[in-house]
This record gives C-alpha cells, structure tokens and sequence, in this order.
C-alpha cells in the first residue's frame, strides 16, 4: 500500500502548461461549487462530497502520467458526474453511466495496449494506428463529432450548475490528455479532420436552436472541434492556441451555464424569445452573459480572440485556410451575437436607460453566491483575454507575443456587422421551439426510420423498449447462435472425424491458403 | 504383408455405427468395433512374423515378436470391456425412464 | 533418486477405494473415518514432501522420481514430480480436500459407493500427473472417464443418465484415440517412456508426426471440451449432484490442461506445433470457443448449465494463452487455470446448497434464493465477482496477466476475448443475482414438491460442513486475490520446468 502511495506521488509531473491547467480547472469547480449553493435545495451535503472527489480526481487525471492512475481518476471523474446528474433525474444517471461506461471500456484497451507496446508513461506516442485508438476511446467521453450524440441532450438536461462542470471542463479532459499523447511536430490528420466537422455541424445546430441550454451544448460540440482541430494540426503555436481555448472556453461556458441557471428561475422558461427585459431585471448576470458570449464569438479584446488568433496563425498560410476560417469564425460569431439579440435587442425599450438601471439596482434581490460566481467566471475571461500569458508568466512563450490587435478590430467589425446583416435579413433565424432533446428521442426516430422502410406503421413504448430490448436481442441472438451450433447428437459427433481430418490435412490447407 | 486396408474398413464401420445409427445398443457395438480394430491393428502389426519370446526362454535367436503391444493390447481390451459394461447399465436405466433406446425419440441427448 | 512417497500418493487412495466396501460389510459407521483417514494420509505425504524438498521447491530444482520394480526408465514404468506437477498435485488435492469434505454432508443414500469413485478418481488424478509413461498415462484417463462417468449418473435420474451417455461416448473416442496414438508412438520409436519418446520425436518424418500430434490433440480436446467437441460438457455439468460438477470442471479439466501442457511441450515439441503450422489454428479454434462458450451462456435458462458454459469460455482462453508459448503467457495461463479451478469448485458447491429446496435448476426456480440463505448467498456473489474479474479477488489478478500476456504478444483478437468475456459475464450473471433476491411466496404444495424432489440429499443435512467449504472457498479467492504474489515462485518455477524440456529428459534418463 505505502508503494502504491509512493508511486503515486512519483506519477505526479508539473511541466509544461499542465499545472495551470490543473489550476484552471480547480478554480472553475469552485465557482461552480458557490453556484450550487442556491441552486441545489436538497441533498446538500452529498453534492459538496461527490464535488470535492472529482476536484481531487480531475486534479489527479491532468497532471499523473501513470496510465494506471489516470484511468482511475478519470473514472472517479466519471462516476461522481454522473451521480451528480442525480440531482436531475436517475433516468439521465442511468443513460449517462451506459455512454460513459461503453467509453471506458474502449479507453481501457486503448491505454492496455499502450502500455503493452512499450508506452509505460503517458506521453507523446509516434504509431498512428494507436492515436487512432486512443481517439477513438477519448471520442465518447469529450464528444468527438459521431461520438458527440449525447452530449446536448445530457448536458441540457443537467442541472445548471452540473452542466457548468459538464461543459466547462469534464470534456475538455480528454483534449488535455490528446494534448500529452499527440506528438507536438507532427499532429493529427484525423482529428483535424473531425475538429472541422464539429465546428460546422456544431455551429450549424446552435443556430437552430431556440432554446438556451440546448444551444449552449451544441455551441460546446462546437468550440470543442476548435480544440480539436489546433491539436491535430500540431505545432507549438497550435497547442498553446488549444490550451488557452480550454482556459477562456472553460471560464466562458461555465459562466453561461451558471447565467442560464439564473434566468432560467427568474422567466420559468429556457426559450430566448421569453427573456424581456433581463437587462433591468438582471444586470450583474447580463452582463456576464454579454462578456461570454463575446468571447465566445472570438471578437477582439475577449479571451476566444486570442486563442483562435493563434490556432488561425498556426495554420499553414495560404488564402484558402484565411476564408475557411474567416467562416468559421463567423459561425461562432452569428450564433452567439443571435442569442444576444433576442435577448437584450428585440421588443426592448432602452429610453431612460440610467433611470431604469438605476431603479433596478435598488430593488435588486441578491442571490449571492450566484453573482460572485458569475463575477469569478467573468474576471476569468478578462483576465485570458488581456494577459494571455497568464499570471505569472506561466506561458512564457506568449508574454511578447504580437496578437495583431488592429487586424483583430478589422476583423471583428466585418464579422458584427456581418452577422448583424445576416441576423437581421433572416428575422434573427427565428425557429420553432423545440421539445427537449433525449436520447430516447433519438431511439424513437431511428426505430422509427428503420420501421418506415418496411411501412409499417407502429408506435413505441421507449421507456420500455430502453429496458428490455437490450436484453431480449442479446438473448434472442445468443439463442439463434447457440441452436446454430447445437444440432443433434450426430451431427454434434460428426465434428470428430471432420476435426481430425481437418487436423490431418491441415498442412494442404495452410499451403492453399 | 500387412495391409492397413481391411483395419481402416473395420474401423470406419465402428464409427459409421457409433454416429450415424440412431439405436444406442447399436452405437455401443459401433464403440467396441472400432476399438477392437485398434487392438486387431495392434496385434497384427506387432507380429513380424518371428518367435514368440516366452517359448524360448534362455535360449538364442535372432528375431521375435514384441510382447510389449500384446500386453498393452490386453490391458485395452479390459478398459474397453469395463466401459462397454458401464454403458450399457447406463443405457438400460435410461430406458427405464424413456421406455425406448432410439436416440431421435430422446430429446436429452442433444441439449 | 527414489522417492518412495510419490507412489503412496496414488496408493493410498486406490488402497482407500478397495478398503471402503468390506468397511462397509462391517460396519457403516467407519466408513467415514476412513474417508478422512485416506484424504488425511495424502495430505500427510504431500506436506512431508513439501517440507523435506522445500529448497528445492523453491529454487526450481525438484525433481522426485518413482521407478516401479526397479526398473530403469527406458523400459520400466517411472512416476515423476517436478515443479509443474508438484504445482498442480497441490492444487488438486487442496481441492479435493475441500470438496470430499462437503460430500460428506451433500450424498445422502449409496455414500459408500460415492466414495470408491471418489477415491478411484483421487488416485488416477494424481497418477496422470506423476506418471512418466505414455501408456500409463493412458491407463489413469481411462481411469478417470469410467469414475466420473458413473457419478455423473449417480443422481439415478433420467438427465443423469443421459448426461453420463453423452460423456461416455465422447470420452471413449477420446481414450481409443489416445491408446492408438500411444501404441502408434510405441511402433515408430520402440519406447513408451515420455522422455525418450522426446528425445527421438523430432527425429521422425513429419508426416508421422503430424498423425501422432492430430490424434492426441483431437483426443485431448474432446477431454477439455474446447469448440468442436463441447457439447457434452454443460449437460454433463448440469445433471450430476453439486460435488460431482465440482470435481469435473475444478479438478478434471484442469487435468486435462495439465497433460496437454506434458503432451505438447514435453513429448512432442512445441517446435513440432510450429513446425507443422498448428499453433495459429488451435489458437483460433480456442478463441473461438471462448467466445461461444460466453455467447451461449447469455442464453442460458439455468444456473448449472451457465456456468458450464463459462467453464467453456474460460478453459478455451486459458488454452489459447498457454498455445502462446511466452512466459507470460504461461504465467496468466496456470494462474488463471488455479483461479477457476477454485472459484468454479467453489461456485458449484454455493450452488449445490443454495438449490437444495428448489424444484429445479431453472432461472424461475431461481427467485428468492438469496433471500433464504443472505450469507451464502453473497459468499456466491463474491465469487461470481471473481469470475467476473472484479479487483481484489484472485479472478482479477489472473485475467489481468491474460491480458497483458495476450496484448505482449500483439493477439489482438485474444484481448478482444478477454474483455468480451468479462463484459457478457455482467450481462449473465446479474440477472441471476437480481433474480436471487427476488421475493417469493410459496403455496402448500410448492413446498412438497421441493422438499422431495431431491433423492441424493442427506436426511440430516450437514448444514454448518457445507457452508464452511463455501465460506472456504471464498476465503482462498479473497486472500489470493489480495496476496496472489504468494504464488509467483511455484508459478515462475512450474513455467521454468515447462521450457527446460532437456533437463527433464537428461534427469530421467540419466538418474
């Protein structure tokens, strides 16, 4: 045991830009943990325990490279999320620890074979056909593009404060430890490639949404591939660009999450077309909910700004690297300045803007712990976007680094008034609301897909097909298999002289083949 | 001359009756053909057509038969024999409970 | 260097066997004390050996040698114990120790009977794995088929009776093959003694080879029940009283397993097996069957037979990773062959006494089973645990050296198996365990029915002895697992005297 402790403390390493992510992350789970106060009315104690577990474990998962450990850890991590979506409903528990399970089952072999192939420590690993797995087994746990299918209907349903944890860091594990693994010169086809198709299909399907949190999970899908795509085009320039997307990405979601959280209890609603006048009702919160969606769309002077400036310059020069991210970044930019005009412009009366702030701020009911966080979250984002170095020098490479801030501000107003002339032209790309997703939802569509081939017109109990058809199919196959092979006593004796003669002609029929 | 041919016969028609016949008397016969062929195969092969060691005790020659197949082939004939015994109690106290000695008729045996 | 107490390890046993029926003219009542008296006195010689040659256990240089009638080995009959025999000799008699002990509470009517058997297959186990001479080896299987062939049909039941017919036919091939094989080695190279024998093999044409190796190989896996010929063993299984099973798949297969490992790499050669291209395809084959072993098992209805159907599963990955030939391989391998000989032994046993009241073995019949009996109910738990490979049980430990064994070896496919076997095996016991704490109301004559549907329990039902070997059972599958680094030495050294064939043949030849 006293080894077992030892080589743990001997796993632990601290170089690079790890230790200020694993600080990152310690400071998000406290903001989120000061959010929860208010928001969690029952079962208090509990939720504070499983939150310290997974602050100690996310810890542990960025920092060891003990493969041993790390799958440990990022299990502890898995665990208590999903216990902390208990705070919701068991259902989600339920579909949740399946996902997450299947995940590391995949992530398992991926690391055993590592190990067993001579990678004892996790580090940068050369052979492409084990990336390739190890992406794979990543895929599930931090929602790589086919993978990412549960991750917007999970992360919606959440509870605010658990969707914050969810988006805002547990996912971005995964891109922390591609972040070891990946070979810093050379990078990752694949990945690139997958990153691409996150941005787009992300940033398409957050437009699309009308509801706010399920637009917030398909905007994370989104700024996820982001980060997927600076570590697969490698280089020093792209990498620091993915760390510092995970820090101002974390600090922004988080608080937008939280924000959620609170407008969603003062409307009674998550639709943004419900959300009249929040600017006076709630002006600390809007006003971080401006900050991050800025950020978000990666406009000059906020935190996505720099980081997408250095995955964009890590990019092989060129123009058409220059307009495909140009379109990119009017993605982001449109489906985050949209949710800002439906909630602060349309049907808004700003005359006597002073006086009306002003007769707010007096009848202001304060939920504490909520705007200290939000104040936390936003001092966060502020603080990537004007020293992207961060504090102390921690990433020396960036303390004299030219963003090209005029460009930025070029830039910037072609994509507001851009987006604004997109958004306007389109009435705000106004859609229908829709139902909350669910992955039962997904298998009634599929079911029903699959059984409109034949024309048959049937309805589904999903509940319960959830609960046994999993079993019956399993069942019923091993059946089928197991009747195949089972024949009666002849033909179960018959396999002896087939098999021995099998055996003795065995060596024309390796020749043959 | 020794010809393998009419052994391979001998024991290919033991185990045509051990798999393909239906009756479980049959099968056992079947079981003891072919393991009989063995023991024939055995003691034809071990006959090289020389003296038989034991009828020349203390004595000189040049070429004999080897006792040791013989010996082992007895003790073959006796397991066969006990497992032959053994089967067919088994066979008879299953018709106790079947009222038929028909493999097909009894559903057991398959599963 | 004789060693005159190898050969008590089988006499003794046989002399139990004979002695048990004139007890029984005598007096009942002694039978048992002489049941112990046997089992103790085995007990007895293997300790005496242990601490007399325990450097030699240690540092891997034991070797024990029996010469009956003094004759030396490239014509008479030799008994031989090195570490691998002396490793599995350990095992086994444990095991029988601990499930001759729950019989004496479990067989009600014929004990005496029981017991010959019993004994018969104490002293033919022990001889297969000492002996030094192919057509003695020969002698002990055939042994062991008739022994266990009868109590398999012990119950006197109707599946009984069909199971023990289904094994006998199988097994009877298996024995004509073996004796055919034996006496067609004896034709080409005038010796029966397995050292010479591997020391002239290589030397033949390969196509005699290639008969020689097919025949025993067919032979030895009709025995295991790997893929083509597995058909006898969950009916087998299923239908023979709760120790019977335990001995068939804790001790029988796994000396099987231990007499293939002589076959191949001591008689024939695994150069041989490589030679003729073989490896890959029983490596395939087992794989095979491990994995049909688990998918049939997912349709399983009733608890005897899922578990013969794990057995499968289990005995084909543990043939596939010692087909590796790599240390590692062996390691996982003989590991994990310890591990299911005590976990399954075990599993049956808490099966044995947790079916006693119900109708049948089926799964409905299974509800509320872990409401009568919560602490050997969980003790069962416990152990499908281990099956499973969950952490600190000794199923875990040894799973994980297959793995990394499998994985060393870049087979993939193997590594799949593994991990699909433990994936199938949460899907299929569960349901069991859930089904267990079901509740359950039972009407008058419900009651009657189970309490007189079984004929082969004991009127006074040894309660405290039967649950005291389960508790056993679970007790060495929880420190093991905890302290499974205890077996590294023997294991490291049976591995050792697996590789180093020459030193085999030069110490039985020469000494």
């Amino acid at each position: 045991m006293a080894l077992l402790w030892q080589q743990f403390l001997a796993s632990f390493s601290f170089e690079s830009y790890f230790p200020l992510l694993a600080e990152v992350g310690v400071i998000l789970t406290l903001i989120t943990a000061l959010a929860a106060w208010n928001y969690i009315k029952e079962y208090k104690f509990w939720y504070y325990i499983l939150t310290l577990i997974y602050l100690i474990s996310t810890v542990v998962v960025i920092l060891t490279t003990d493969w041993f450990f790390f799958l440990f850890a990022w299990e502890m991590v898995t665990l208590t999320t999903t216990f902390l979506l208990a705070w919701s409903s068991w259902k989600l528990v339920k579909q949740y620890f399946v996902i997450q399970f299947t995940g590391s089952s995949i992530l398992l072999f991926a690391a055993l074979a590592a190990n067993a192939l001579g990678y004892t420590e996790i580090a940068a690993i050369d052979s492409v056909l084990l990336q390739f797995v190890l992406i794979i087994g990543m895929a599930t746990k931090s929602g790589i593009f086919i993978f990412h299918f549960w991750l917007p209907p999970i992360h919606s349903e959440a509870p605010s404060p658990v969707s914050a944890i969810l988006s805002g860091w547990v996912v971005k594990l995964g891109y922390i430890f591609l972040l070891k693994i990946i070979p810093i010169e050379s990078g990752n086809t694949m990945l690139y490639l997958l990153g691409i198709a996150m941005v787009v299909y992300g940033g398409w399907q957050a437009v699309r949404s009308a509801d706010l949190k399920i637009m917030l999970a398909y905007s994370t899908v989104s700024q996820l591939g982001f980060i997927a795509l600076a570590i697969g085009t490698g280089g020093e320039l792209a990498f620091l660009g993915a760390v510092l997307f995970i820090i101002a990405h974390g600090f922004a979601k988080t608080t937008l999450f939280i924000t959620s959280g609170i407008l969603q209890r003062e409307y009674g609603s998550r639709v943004v077309y419900d959300f009249k006048g929040a600017i006076f009702k709630r002006p600390l919160t809007s006003l971080a909910v401006i900050i991050s969606f800025l950020s978000l769309a990666g406009l000059v002077f906020s935190a996505g700004y720099n980081a997408k400036y250095l995955i964009s310059s890590a990019q092989l020069p060129g123009l058409l690297t220059k307009v495909v991210f140009f379109g990119f970044a009017l993605i982001s930019a449109i489906y985050s300045l949209r949710i800002l005009y439906w909630i602060f412009i349309v049907d808004e009366d700003y005359s006597n803007f002073a006086d009306k702030l002003k007769k707010a701020l007096n009848s202001y009911q304060i939920y504490s712990t909520d705007i200290l966080a939000i104040l936390f979250g936003t001092l966060g984002v502020l603080i990537v976007a004007f020293w992207p170095e961060m504090p102390g020098d921690m990433l020396e490479y960036l303390v004299d680094y030219d963003f090209n801030i005029i460009a930025g501000v070029r830039d910037s107003i072609i994509y507001i008034l851009l987006a604004v002339y997109l958004i306007h032209n389109n009435a705000g790309f106004k859609v229908k609301v829709r139902d909350h997703l669910s992955l039962e939802r997904y298998l009634r569509s599929a079911l029903d897909f699959i059984f409109s081939m034949s024309r048959k017109n049937v309805k589904f109990d999903t509940d319960k097909i959830f609960e046994t058809v999993f079993y019956n199919t399993i069942f019923n196959t091993s059946k089928k298999i197991h009747d195949f092979f089972y024949q009666d006593l002849t033909i179960q004796l018959l396999w002896i002289p087939v098999f021995l003669s099998i055996l003795l002609l065995w060596q024309q029929i390796y020749s043959y083949f | 001359m020794r010809n393998n041919f009419i052994f391979i016969i001998l024991f290919m028609l033991g185990l045509y009756a051990l798999i393909m016949k239906t009756n479980l008397i049959k099968n056992v016969i079947g079981l003891n053909i072919m393991e009989a062929s063995i023991f024939f195969w055995v003691i034809a092969f071990s006959d090289v057509g020389g003296e038989v060691a034991i009828h020349k005790m203390g004595e000189e020659f040049s070429k004999f038969n080897d006792p040791v197949p013989q010996a082992l082939t007895l003790t073959g004939i006796v397991i066969g024999a006990s497992t032959a015994a053994l089967l067919l109690t088994l066979i008879i106290e299953l018709n106790q409970f079947t009222d038929t000695i028909d493999r097909d008729e009894i559903e057991g045996l398959n599963n | 260097m004789m060693e005159t107490r190898i050969i008590l390890l089988i006499i003794v046993p046989l002399g139990t066997a004979f002695i048990i029926p004139f007890i029984d003219l005598i007096n009942a009542k002694l039978r048992r004390f002489f049941v112990l008296l046997g089992i103790s006195i085995q007990i007895f010689n293997l300790t005496s050996i242990v601490v007399q040659y325990f450097d030699q256990i240690r540092d891997g240089s034991l070797f024990l040698q029996y010469h009956l009638g003094g004759w030396q080995p490239p014509f008479g009959i030799n008994l031989v114990m090195d570490n691998l025999s002396f490793l599995f000799i350990a095992i086994v008699t444990l095991s029988l120790l601990f499930i001759i002990i729950y019989s004496i509470g479990y067989v009600g009517h014929h004990e005496g009977k029981f017991y010959v058997l019993y004994f018969i297959i104490i002293a033919a186990s022990n001889g297969a794995m000492l002996t030094g001479d192919l057509f003695n080896m020969y002698v002990f299987i055939e042994l062991l088929t008739i022994a266990s062939g009868a109590l398999i049909a012990f119950q006197r039941s109707h599946p009984g009776s069909e199971a023990a017919i289904k094994y006998l036919f199988y097994n009877i091939i298996a024995g004509s093959l073996i004796f055919f094989g034996v006496l067609l080695t004896y034709f080409n190279l005038g010796t029966l003694t397995m050292a010479d024998v591997a020391n002239n093999f290589a030397a033949l044409e390969s196509g005699i080879q290639l008969f020689i190796t097919a025949i025993f190989l067919t032979a030895l896996l009709i025995k295991m029940g790997v893929f083509p010929f597995l058909f006898w063993l969950p009916k087998s299984y299923d239908s023979s009283p709760a120790p019977v099973t335990a001995v068939l798949s804790g001790v029988l297969s796994k000396i099987y397993l231990y007499l293939f490992i002589r076959l191949i790499w001591t008689v024939i050669g695994f150069e041989t097996i490589v030679a003729l291209n073989l490896n890959i395809l029983l490596i395939d084959i087992a794989l095979f069957s491990s994995f049909l072993g688990h998918v049939f098992a997912l349709q399983a209805n009733n608890i005897k037979r899922l578990l013969g159907y794990s057995s499968i599963g289990h005995i084909g990955m543990i043939f596939a990773v010692i087909m590796l030939n790599t240390e590692a391989g062996f390691y996982g391998g003989i590991l994990h062959i310890i591990a299911h000989m005590f976990m399954k032994a075990g599993l049956f046993v808490a099966c044995g006494y947790l079916l006693q009241y119900t109708v049948s073995n089926h799964y409905r019949d299974f509800k509320g089973v872990g409401l009568r009996d919560k602490p050997v109910f969980i003790a069962f738990i416990i152990l499908l645990l281990s099956m499973i490979g969950m952490p600190p049980l000794l199923g875990f430990a040894s799973k994980w050296f297959i793995l990394m064994a499998f994985l060393e070896a870049q087979s993939y496919f193997g590594a799949f198996i593994v991990i699909f076997g433990s994936l199938t095996a949460v899907i299929y016991y569960l349901r069991y365990i859930a089904k267990g704490f079901e509740e359950v109301r039972l009407s008058e004559d419900d009651l009657k029915m189970e309490v007189f549907n079984q004929p082969l329990l004991s009127v006074l039902y040894r309660e405290k002895i039967v649950t005291f070997i389960t508790y056993a059972y679970t007790a060495v599958i929880i420190i093991f697992g905890f302290g499974f680094r205890f077996l590294n030495i023997p294991l490291r050294m049976s591995i050792e005297s697996i590789m180093n064939v020459e030193r085999y043949i030069e110490l039985v030849l020469g000494g």
